[in-house]
């Protein structure tokens, strides 16, 4: 990690953004501010840990519509809707959407802050896992495809006989097979090797 | 000297005197004969004669060639040539050969030749003669003109002047020679010399070589009007004048270079004329051929000049005779006593012969009329003196030889020299019998036109083109008019002025205005001195000169009065008469015994359809349809010819024709008219179609109306004074469920009591007071079946003939449902209004609320962020903290209040249920439509048969429709009036959703407007705060669909789209009849 944590903040009322900016900078943390949604997609950097804070209604491109053009370009930023009076509606379409959290203003400092730091830790774990299911895609990619295919039996749970059969090898050869997929997965037990194969097939499906 | 010498000097002198004697004795004679060449001269008794161009034939010779010639004219023009025969026979080559003019070819001119002619008598006479070109106005040479003069006396003068000039010069010559050789002796005799010089009838000069005078003679001194002494010694320019001097100085030079000169000069006179001279200057030769001056022999030939002179002035008047033939010209002394003159014309004018004129140049006078002689002689003895020199014209008339009496007209002028004296008097005289005889004819018809003028009735009057000098106007005019002629004369618009006010402009225009060379004719009234109206009828033949110009304009009045008035009684009474037919209802048609129109009135015309040019002279039957005028000519025959038919008059009923062609029915009676000029039938024939169809209507109608109150459209019923009904027609059957013979005869008030109990009776009792109107609205109740509603009738009172009220008749309609559709239509109006409000309310307040917690949330976070950065590093005190904290904690409090307040006010959420959008659109589409009538536009709704029903707050939904036509009507304003349309479609999209949509043919929106529309308080007109279409999105939304407006294209009209979920699987269709009914 090393790469230190951003708050964007996209609002259109200026006042609302500078104030927000002086606020969670008082708590130490790092802003950049927006006033609309193309200018935010733009600066967007996808290494950097980061979180949200998005007001709904906004012209050019609405905080929803925002939503969904992340979605499009796969950006999982964890996302702290804004709303002014009257806009609970969009807000619930918003969580239906993926967003974290919705705040009506005007607010509590203290509850946007609490949000902010969840949606970060959010984020930072999120990439984590991410880097995480890499590696084992990573270690899965070097295997041949006879070790993937003896490493599928393995972990949906058939017995090296049954695999040699199977394959039509024999079963000294799957043992072979087994040990050199240990050893290139990492792995320190079966248990382990179907851990690691399991959340690799759900990032996978998840991405 | 010797005296032998002396003695033949003496003997040469004695000589010489006698000679000199001779000389002067011939200088006398010579003196003589220049008087008689004068006399010639100024007698003029040249020949005058016109000939061919070749000169071949002669065609007019004057008398004096008698005279001169000795000769009878015959013998001149006899022939070609013969002229010739009378030339001296040395002349004649020269006067054929030398000056043919054709054989020579040249163009012809003036000439000049002298000649000699041989006299019967042996004579030789010398003729001068002048020849001239007659030049035609083409510049062709038709003629030739000469005057032939006899010269022979001056001839003969100049050849006696020449010899004797040369003899004079030779003896001179020889003297002088002879004398200069002895000097000395002619000294002696000088004074001698003197006498003879001084005699000599020239001026003798002897002048040195260094021209000065040595000698002059006596008359010298006479003509430079000085003495000798002051001559001698001077040199010629001094004596003679430079000018003159410069004039013979080169003859001088020639006589000094020793060669003699003769020559021909004008010089000027002591007395300051010039005169003309003839000179010879002879030089002095000495011994040794030296020449020591010259003698100078000058002779004053000014006289023979001066004739010669009058010679060409008499044949340049000659060449205007032979021009002028037809005139007299005559030419005679200043004193008219001597006849110079007469052109031959004279013979013809008069008749007598020149000659005798030339005799007694006065005998002219006895030929004059004894009255213009006397008066001629008066007028003389009344110019006594000198003769005049005024230029005289005269007439007068003169006996002709043959005794004819001719009018002669003469004009006289005074003839001059050069030198200004008056030597003659030159005339013309012109028989001008002819004109005088118009004249005089003129003058006769003038004199018969004046008595014919003033003795007619009429005003004959002549008048200046323009009309405003009166030139005459006959006496008759002071009979009509009752004012003088002298009156107007002296002011000519007298006449117009008479002229009645009425009539003045017409005559202007015809009298004044009418520049036209064609006749022209008024008839006015004029008004006299005494008051007295009077008819005129004045006729103006306007006058052309050659030119087509308008000189006089002549004019002939009469007084009409008396026929105007009778024609105007006549008028009067034919006019009643007329006006009498004319009125006539009916078509009266005059005919004579035979049947043919003589006169038919104006209501004929519309009868007929002739017009009246068309008929008269026809026979009757025109007017009858073929099939029937066989019939007609036999009763009409037989009226005429049947005594008491005639007398009891005849009616019938007939067929006319029209001349269309169309027949149709009529009246016809006729009478018989006798008159002096025989037998009329006069018809009157009244159309009766109207009459026929009115009785046909009339049957239709009762027809027509018995079916109308059959067929039971509306309720019909009829009650009598004791409120019984009298009629009651299937639509009250209909309305009221009573049947005919339940009610008929019966009293109203029994069978509907309602009507006593909601004081309907009141309708029955005014429509039997005579009132007739309309009652709206009124309930009623059906005993009985229990029926409830409300109906409209429309009463009126039944009459009789005699307009007595008898009864009532009423018109009704059941008019319950419409009332109930008014009723729920108002309700409706009510609901959508109240949700208006409320909607609009809860809108502005959650705007409200929108707007402030952007500023709060800000005024929170500055000052929270405050607190953090302060409060961490404890530098500031408790208290600032705690303010800071207040000011956050005031920003959110103020959040809550205004979300509190918003809440209150704010729209529930819509109460959905199931409804059929065509019944919620049917619902609104007569305020819609009221709506659009507002701003002039159509409303069309149309609804696709499959729209299902949808759940809604009916009402909400209702509020967005009325809305967006609102909005589409307000954007139409900016079209003309005939182009507003708005449409209202709904369609089901994908069975997912309903969308509607609203279009209106109005301006459009531009593109960057069509989202900005739906902000709330956006707006573009003047009234309203922009609510409309931010609340109508609002509330879509809130039924989960969507609001958008869309345009094509700017001036292509702007649509408004909404969309309502359609729940799937369920798909019954809601109740509208249930909405209806709630409150």
């Amino acid at each position: 990690m090393g790469q230190e944590a951003i708050v964007y903040v996209v609002d259109d009322d200026v006042e609302v953004r500078r104030s927000l900016r002086w606020l969670l900078e008082s708590v130490g943390m790092t802003v950049e501010t927006f006033a609309n949604a193309p200018e935010f997609l733009d600066a967007f950097d996808s290494a950097r840990p980061s979180c949200l804070v998005l007001d709904m209604r906004m012209p050019e491109m609405s905080g929803l519509e925002l939503q969904r053009e992340l979605g499009v370009r796969g950006i999982t930023i964890p996302i702290i809707i804004i709303t002014a009076y009257g806009e609970v509606r969009d807000a619930v379409e918003a969580m239906k959407c993926g967003a974290v959290d919705f705040i009506e203003k005007p607010f509590s400092d203290q509850a946007l802050l609490d949000q902010i730091h969840k949606a970060l830790d959010r984020d930072i774990e999120d990439r984590h896992r991410h880097e995480f299911l890499d590696e084992v895609c990573a270690k899965i990619d070097e295997l041949t495809p006879r070790e993937r295919e003896v490493m599928d039996l393995v972990v949906s749970g058939l017995s090296t006989k049954r695999i040699a059969e199977d394959l039509g090898i024999s079963p000294k050869t799957v043992e072979a097979h087994r040990a050199r997929i240990m050893q290139k997965m990492h792995a320190g037990s079966l248990a382990d090797l179907v851990r690691l194969v399991v959340s690799a097939r759900c990032g996978a499906a998840v991405a | 000297m010797t005296a032998s010498d002396l003695r033949t000097l003496q003997a040469r002198i004695s000589e010489l005197e006698s000679e000199v004697r001779e000389l002067r004795a011939e200088a006398v004679g010579k003196q003589e004969l220049e008087q008689s060449y004068r006399e010639l001269a100024e007698h003029s008794a040249d020949v005058l004669w016109v000939a061919s161009v070749d000169r071949r034939q002669l065609f007019y010779v004057s008398p004096a060639f008698e005279t001169i010639w000795g000769r009878p004219i015959e013998d001149a023009v006899r022939s070609p040539f013969a002229f010739v025969e009378f030339i001296h026979p040395d002349d004649r080559a020269n006067v054929l050969g030398l000056r043919d003019l054709q054989d020579v070819g040249e163009s012809p001119r003036e000439y000049t030749h002298e000649y000699r002619i041989l006299r019967p008598d042996g004579e030789i006479r010398w003729i001068w003669t002048r020849v001239v070109p007659v030049v035609d106005a083409d510049g062709e040479v038709t003629r030739v003109a000469g005057i032939s003069s006899d010269i022979t006396a001056r001839k003969q003068a100049e050849e006696g002047l020449r010899s004797a000039h040369d003899d004079l010069d030779r003896r001179v010559e020889q003297r002088t020679r002879e004398l200069s050789q002895t000097n000395a002796k002619l000294r002696d005799s000088e004074s001698q010399l003197r006498i003879i010089t001084d005699n000599l009838p020239a001026f003798v000069s002897y002048v040195d070589k260094d021209e000065r005078y040595r000698f002059v003679n006596k008359r010298y001194e006479d003509w430079f009007g000085r003495p000798a002494e002051e001559i001698l010694g001077r040199h010629l320019k001094d004596v003679l004048g430079s000018q003159a001097y410069e004039r013979i100085r080169d003859k001088v030079a020639v006589a000094l270079s020793g060669e003699q000169i003769t020559f021909e000069q004008s010089l000027p006179f002591a007395d300051g004329r010039t005169r003309d001279f003839v000179a010879r200057f002879v030089p002095d030769v000495a011994d040794e051929g030296v020449v020591r001056g010259y003698f100078a022999m000058i002779t004053d030939v000014t006289k023979q000049k001066l004739a010669e002179g009058a010679l060409r002035e008499t044949e340049q008047r000659f060449r205007l005779i032979s021009a002028n033939i037809d005139e007299v010209f005559w030419l005679a002394s200043p004193d008219e006593t001597e006849l110079y003159y007469v052109s031959e014309a004279f013979e013809r004018v008069t008749g007598y012969c020149c000659d005798d004129l030339y005799r007694k140049p006065m005998s002219w006078h006895d030929t004059l009329h004894p009255e213009d002689r006397s008066r001629l002689e008066r007028m003389i003895e009344a110019e006594p003196g000198p003769p005049s020199e005024a230029i005289r014209d005269n007439e007068y008339r003169l006996f002709r030889r043959d005794g004819e009496l001719r009018w002669v007209w003469t004009r006289s002028r005074p003839v001059y020299d050069d030198e200004g004296a008056l030597v003659a008097r030159a005339g013309v005289a012109a028989d001008i019998t002819e004109r005088k005889v118009a004249e005089l004819s003129l003058r006769d018809s003038e004199q018969r036109f004046r008595q014919l003028a003033e003795n007619i009735q009429e005003v004959f009057w002549i008048t200046s083109a323009d009309g405003e000098d009166v030139i005459y106007v006959s006496p008759a005019y002071e009979r009509i008019w009752g004012q003088s002629c002298e009156s107007l004369y002296e002011s000519p618009r007298n006449w117009f002025k008479s002229i009645d006010p009425e009539d003045q402009a017409r005559v202007e225009a015809a009298f004044y205005s009418n520049l036209k060379p064609e006749p022209f004719e008024e008839e006015y009234r004029i008004i006299r001195p005494d008051g007295a109206v009077r008819w005129i009828r004045d006729r103006g033949f306007p006058v052309v000169d050659d030119a087509g110009r308008i000189t006089r304009v002549v004019g002939i009045a009469d007084d009409i009065t008396d026929r105007k008035e009778s024609e105007q009684a006549l008028r009067e009474s034919e006019s009643h008469f007329r006006r009498l037919l004319e009125a006539q209802p009916d078509s009266i048609i005059i005919t004579d015994a035979e049947g043919r129109i003589i006169l038919a009135n104006a209501q004929t015309e519309k009868t007929f359809g002739h017009t009246r040019e068309e008929i008269i002279g026809q026979p009757v039957e025109v007017l009858v349809p073929q099939a029937h005028r066989a019939a007609h000519v036999g009763s009409r025959t037989r009226f005429v010819a049947d005594k008491q038919a005639r007398e009891a008059g005849l009616q019938l009923e007939i067929m006319g024709l029209r001349k269309d062609g169309a027949e149709f029915p009529a009246d016809m009676r006729l009478s018989l008219l006798e008159t002096d000029r025989g037998l009329f039938v006069m018809s009157t024939v009244r159309d009766i179609t109207q009459r026929k169809e009115a009785q046909e209507a009339l049957r239709q109608e009762k027809e027509l109306s018995a079916a109308i109150i059959k067929s039971g459209v509306d309720g019909i019923l009829a009650f009598d004074r004791e409120f019984r009904y009298s009629l009651w027609n299937p639509g009250m059957e209909e309305i009221s469920g009573y049947a005919e013979d339940e009610v008929l005869g019966q009293c109203a008030f029994d069978v509907f009591p309602f009507l006593v109990e909601t004081g309907e009776d009141e309708l029955f009792r005014r429509a039997l007071a005579g009132e007739t109107f309309v009652a709206k609205d009124r309930p009623y109740s059906v005993p009985g079946t229990g029926k409830q509603g409300f109906f409209e009738g429309s009463y009126a009172p039944l009459r009789d003939e005699a307009g007595e009220v008898i009864g009532g008749i009423a018109v009704l309609r059941d008019t319950t449902e419409r009332k109930l559709a008014e009723e729920q239509a108002r309700l409706l109006q009510t609901d959508l209004a109240y949700m208006s409000r409320l909607t609009t309310m809860g809108e502005i307040a959650s705007g409200l609320a929108h707007e402030l917690s952007q500023p709060l949330t800000a005024i929170n976070n500055y000052a929270r962020g405050c607190i953090r950065r302060l409060g961490s590093n404890g530098a500031v005190s408790p208290e600032m903290l705690d303010v800071l904290e207040r000011i956050a904690s005031e920003a959110r409090r103020t959040g809550k209040v205004i979300r509190g307040l918003s809440d209150l006010v704010r729209r529930h959420p819509p109460r959905k249920i199931d409804v059929d959008m065509t019944v919620a659109i049917d619902e609104i589409h007569d305020l819609a439509a009221m709506e659009a009538k507002l701003h002039h536009a159509v409303l069309s709704v149309e609804i696709a048969a499959e729209v299902p029903a949808a759940p809604m707050d009916k009402v909400q939904i209702q509020q967005v429709l009325l809305n967006l036509v609102q909005n589409a009507g307000e954007a139409l304003e900016a079209v003309p009036p005939e182009n507003r349309k708005i449409e209202i479609v709904a369609t089901v999209r994908d069975s997912v959703e309903i969308e509607i949509v609203v279009t209106d043919s109005g301006p459009g929106l531009p593109p960057d407007e069509l989202d900005k529309i739906f902000e709330r308080f956006h707006t573009t007109k003047k009234q309203g705060m922009g609510m409309g279409l931010a609340i109508s999105r609002s509330i879509v939304e809130a039924h989960g669909g969507r609001l958008w407006a869309t345009s094509e294209k700017e001036g292509s009209g702007a649509s408004f789209h909404f969309t309502l979920p359609v729940p799937q699987g369920d798909q019954t269709h809601g109740s509208g009849s249930n909405c209806l009914r709630r409150r």
